[in-house]
């Protein structure tokens, strides 16, 4: 509207403005013209010179001022002169003109100032419609449009504001309120709302609160500031957080006549705020109230803030007493150095702790086990600023991982033991898994694992037999002793059986325990050897029989000889035959000598198993020579050719009993030479897969190959024919076996000549002659 | 004396045993014929007309076998589980005349169809009629198909 006065008075404001002041000028100089004139006689320009207040008072006071000002300079001119009655009536219609041309001049530069003035200070040109008003007139309406388009300025702006903007009088009632506060109380326009109070929009309880607040306002002179409340919300129906402001009017004598209220809709904030404060107490129980130390660091590593557990943990019930202390203050030294390089490292790379069991020294001396996390705290711009941990007590957590470690380090020295022990057992241990078909019905079973005796008694090899089924590995249509293994693996009943094991011919004795159902753990134990001293002792056993037998046969019967003939004797005698005595008496006579012979060799023979001479190194040529030379007379009688190998190796043995050996050969083979026109007999060496054998050949009568085994019994004589007791080759094969060998005999039968046989052990065979 | 007399084969490899054998069957004139041999292996030649025994006129079949068990070479058991086992010689009687009293050889003797098993007693009057009156029975009261 200002602008619009402006546009309308522009061209003809210049123009007035130009006639007014060229006719100020006219009259200036009229006046000035005149004045010289009156003012001839007098020389002066006095009349001029006043014309100065006028002109300053009308630029100053304005139309009226100028032309007050005017007027008192004309009377007071007209006084001066005509007091002073020096002047003739010319010039008193003079100075009366002039004070009147005086009066326009102000007039007409009063209105020009206040041209000026108005265009200065409002803006507005007077000039625009002035037919017919004054000046001042135009001014007042001027004023009054101002006022009206301040007011209008004021309501646009608190119409628009969002804040509730209202004016109350002293009676409590509506003066002004905004369009916000109309609509919040569910009003359109101001009309509506004027005369009204409090009691019209509110609830009683809230009208009355207001009612009380604004009485203490007016009361007491003081604003109410930035008051909090909660307000229904009349359109919406939603009670609303109001920040309301209320502040006393005065009028000029200071009075109050009213207030202004102010309310702002905070709901939204007080929203946020809430909900911050929620977020806080979430966070505060969350840190109160978890068993963990939660703490905040800078980048000092000085504490910022921490929670109750490390309050209670540190013994402290302010947290003052603790921020801005370093773990070193709170913890010691020694854990506060570690911790503080650690957070440094942690602040300057940005990289988490996550997870870091640590140990720290307690007060009354124990050891507290700590799991601590630690993630750095950033600003807004990313830059580190400090860092929040969470540390937590896990001392139970140590206390069973210590007990686990050592449960497992028993179990390690358990597995330890039972390991030594399943490696050196000398039994062969196996352990198995039944396999089971789809009906459930076990059809092999599989090797787990067996140990290095197992390895030795079976020759199969851990690597290759591991994880194999058992009818694969030993290669049998069904595995091996299934039915024993499967019934161990059913029942858990332990089962042990001693058997021959065909594919690896030897003995063993089995042992099956179950561990658990569908496994089974077979001990092996290789009872060959066992088995042969069984076969041996029993052989010794029938030996022993054998050799009773054949003694209590063989003493008998010279018994039965001695006995008969002298009964024969006796009953010739009494007959008085004679003529059967003499041979009768004979035959008794060498049977007694037989059973004397008989108990001699027995008593050598049980002497051969129980004393032994102490072995000594034996040269067997020498020995050889020996007893060929103690035999000299038989073998001369009988013209032998006696020929000794000089290979015969050293032994190491009995002497004496070695000698009878080679007596007894060399004896027997003199024995048993036949009618050979050229005897020779040749004792030697040879060597057959790598055994060294000792030879007694002969080229005598020879053995027929069915008595090959019986030769050496105890007694036991081929040819009644000849002299001797049975008992040499016995006696032979006994000192063999004690020196760990064994004597047999090579002979095509008869007519083929005997070759005797005999070993002895290698640790027999003196080393001298390896050395050879 | 009643009967024929007897062809007995003594198989003895104590010369003395088999002469009082021989002297006292002589005595009570049992035998008409004892061929005596020392050895199993010889025994089973007499009864299978081997080698030196091939002549059947000089040596008959035995009526009687007296076999002592401990023999050279071929046992008296095996001699005795030969002849019982081949059908033409299981018939001639063969008594075991031993001087082992064991039980085993008695059962064994037994078990090879022995028909009859004594041992020889140490007692000379005991041997006597051990001997008389076994070859009265076989002689007199023992009936034979031949």
């Amino acid at each position: 509207m200002t602008e619009h006065i402006k546009q309308e008075g522009g061209l003809r404001g210049y123009i007035l403005q130009g006639a007014l002041v060229t006719l100020a000028i006219l009259l200036l100089v009229l006046y000035v013209y005149m004045f010289s004139r009156i003012h001839q006689q007098m020389g002066e320009t006095g009349g001029i010179i006043i014309l100065v207040p006028v002109i300053l008072s009308a630029w100053v006071l304005g139309a009226r001022g100028g032309m007050l000002a005017g007027l008192i300079v004309g009377l007071v001119n007209l006084l001066l002169h005509g007091f002073a009655l020096q002047y003739g009536s010319m010039e008193f219609v003079s100075i009366i003109f002039g004070g009147i041309i005086a009066s326009i001049i102000g007039w007409v530069t009063g209105r020009f100032s206040e041209l000026r003035i108005s265009s200065l200070l409002f803006g507005v040109d007077l000039s625009a419609d002035t037919s017919g008003q004054s000046v001042a007139e135009l001014l007042r309406k001027r004023t009054k449009e101002m006022v009206a388009g301040e007011r209008n300025l004021l309501r646009t702006l608190i119409d628009n504001l969002p804040d509730k903007i209202y004016v109350k009088d002293d009676k409590g009632r509506y003066v002004i309120n905004n369009m916000a506060h109309l609509q919040s109380v569910g009003l359109l326009k101001q009309e509506d709302a004027l005369g009204k109070t409090s009691f019209d929009f509110f609830s009683e309880l809230l009208a009355k609160k207001f009612t009380s607040d604004e009485r203490n306002v007016f009361e007491t002179g003081e604003a109410l500031l930035n008051h909090e409340e909660e307000v229904l919300d009349a359109k919406t129906g939603k009670l609303n957080w109001h920040l309301t402001t209320k502040v006393p009017i005065r009028d000029n004598h200071g009075k109050i006549i009213g207030i202004v209220g102010v309310s702002r809709d905070i709901t939204e904030r007080k929203k946020i705020e809430e909900a911050l404060k929620n977020e806080k107490a979430f966070l505060d129980a969350l840190m109160d109230n978890i068993p963990d130390s939660i703490y905040f660091k800078d980048r000092q590593c000085r504490l910022l803030r921490t929670n109750r557990k490390e309050m209670r943990d540190l013994n402290v019930d302010d947290m003052s007493q603790i921020v801005g202390k370093t773990d070193a203050d709170l913890w010691g030294e020694e854990f506060g150095r570690k911790t503080f390089i650690d957070e440094q490292r942690l602040m300057e790379s940005g990289e988490p702790i996550i997870g870091l069991v640590e140990s720290r020294q307690l007060k009354d001396g124990q050891t507290n086990w700590t799991w601590t996390t630690k993630v750095p705290l950033r600003d807004d711009s990313g830059q580190i600023v400090g860092l929040v941990g969470i540390t937590r007590g896990i001392n139970d957590l140590m206390k069973a991982q210590q007990e686990r470690e050592k449960l497992l380090a028993n179990l390690s020295d358990n597995e330890h033991k039972f390991r030594t022990l399943f490696e050196n057992l000398t039994e062969g241990v196996a352990l198995h898994e039944m396999i089971y078909d789809e009906n459930g019905k076990a059809v092999d079973y599989r090797i787990l694992d067996i140990n290095p005796s197992y390895e030795k008694h079976t020759g199969l090899l851990h690597k290759k037999a591991k994880g194999l089924l058992a009818s694969v590995l030993y290669g049998t249509a069904s595995p091996p002793y299934f039915e024993e293994f499967e019934r161990v693996a059913r029942t858990g009943e332990p089962y042990t059986f001693e058997t021959y094991f065909l594919p690896l011919e030897r003995h063993f004795r089995i042992g099956v325990v179950s561990p658990k159902q569908g496994t089974f753990a077979t001990v092996f134990e290789d009872i060959t050897e066992r088995r042969q001293k069984q076969k041996q002792l029993q052989d010794k056993n029938a030996e022993l029989e054998r050799f009773t037998y054949t003694v209590s046969h063989d003493l008998k019967s010279p018994l039965i000889t001695i006995k008969g003939f002298a009964g024969a004797l006796l009953h010739d005698v009494i007959a008085g035959r004679y003529q059967r005595l003499e041979s009768d008496l004979r035959r008794i006579a060498d049977a007694a000598d037989k059973m004397g012979g008989l108990l001699g060799n027995l008593l050598e023979l049980s002497r051969i198993g129980r004393t032994m001479n102490p072995p000594s190194d034996v040269n067997l040529v020498e020995l050889t020579q020996e007893v060929v030379g103690l035999l000299a007379g038989t073998i001369t009688e009988h013209e032998v050719e006696v020929i000794i190998q000089p290979d015969l190796p050293m032994v190491y043995g009995d002497q004496r009993r070695l000698a009878q050996v080679l007596q007894n050969l060399i004896e027997n083979a003199v024995k048993f030479m036949g009618n050979q026109p050229n005897p020779r007999i040749e004792i030697g060496t040879r060597k057959d897969h790598e055994e060294q054998v000792i030879y007694v050949q002969d080229n005598g009568i020879g053995v027929d190959p069915r008595y090959h085994e019986t030769v050496f019994g105890l007694f036991n004589k081929l040819d009644t024919g000849t002299h001797g007791t049975g008992i040499g080759l016995a006696l032979v094969h006994r000192i063999v076996e004690i020196h760990g060998g064994r004597v047999w005999v090579e002979s095509q039968g008869k007519g083929f000549g005997t070759t005797f046989c005999f070993t002895l052990s290698s640790n027999h065979i003196a080393r001298k002659d390896h050395e050879q | 004396m009643i009967g024929k007399p007897l062809t007995i084969l003594l198989v003895e490899d104590n010369p003395d045993h088999a002469e009082l054998v021989k002297r006292n069957l002589e005595e009570f004139q049992v035998a008409n014929h004892i061929y005596h041999v020392e050895d199993g292996e010889a025994a089973l030649d007499y009864v299978y007309k081997q080698g030196t025994y091939s002549d059947q006129k000089k040596y008959p079949r035995p009526d009687l076998i007296l076999l002592d068990l401990r023999l050279p070479r071929i046992d008296g058991l095996e001699v005795l589980k030969q002849i019982k086992s081949d059908l033409t010689l299981q018939a001639i009687p063969i008594v075991v005349l031993t001087t082992s009293d064991a039980e085993k050889d008695l059962a064994q003797a037994y078990e090879y169809h022995a028909n009859s098993y004594v041992t020889k007693p140490v007692n000379f009057e005991n041997f006597s009629r051990l001997l008389r009156d076994l070859g009265y029975y076989w002689l007199a009261w023992n009936k034979r198909p031949w």
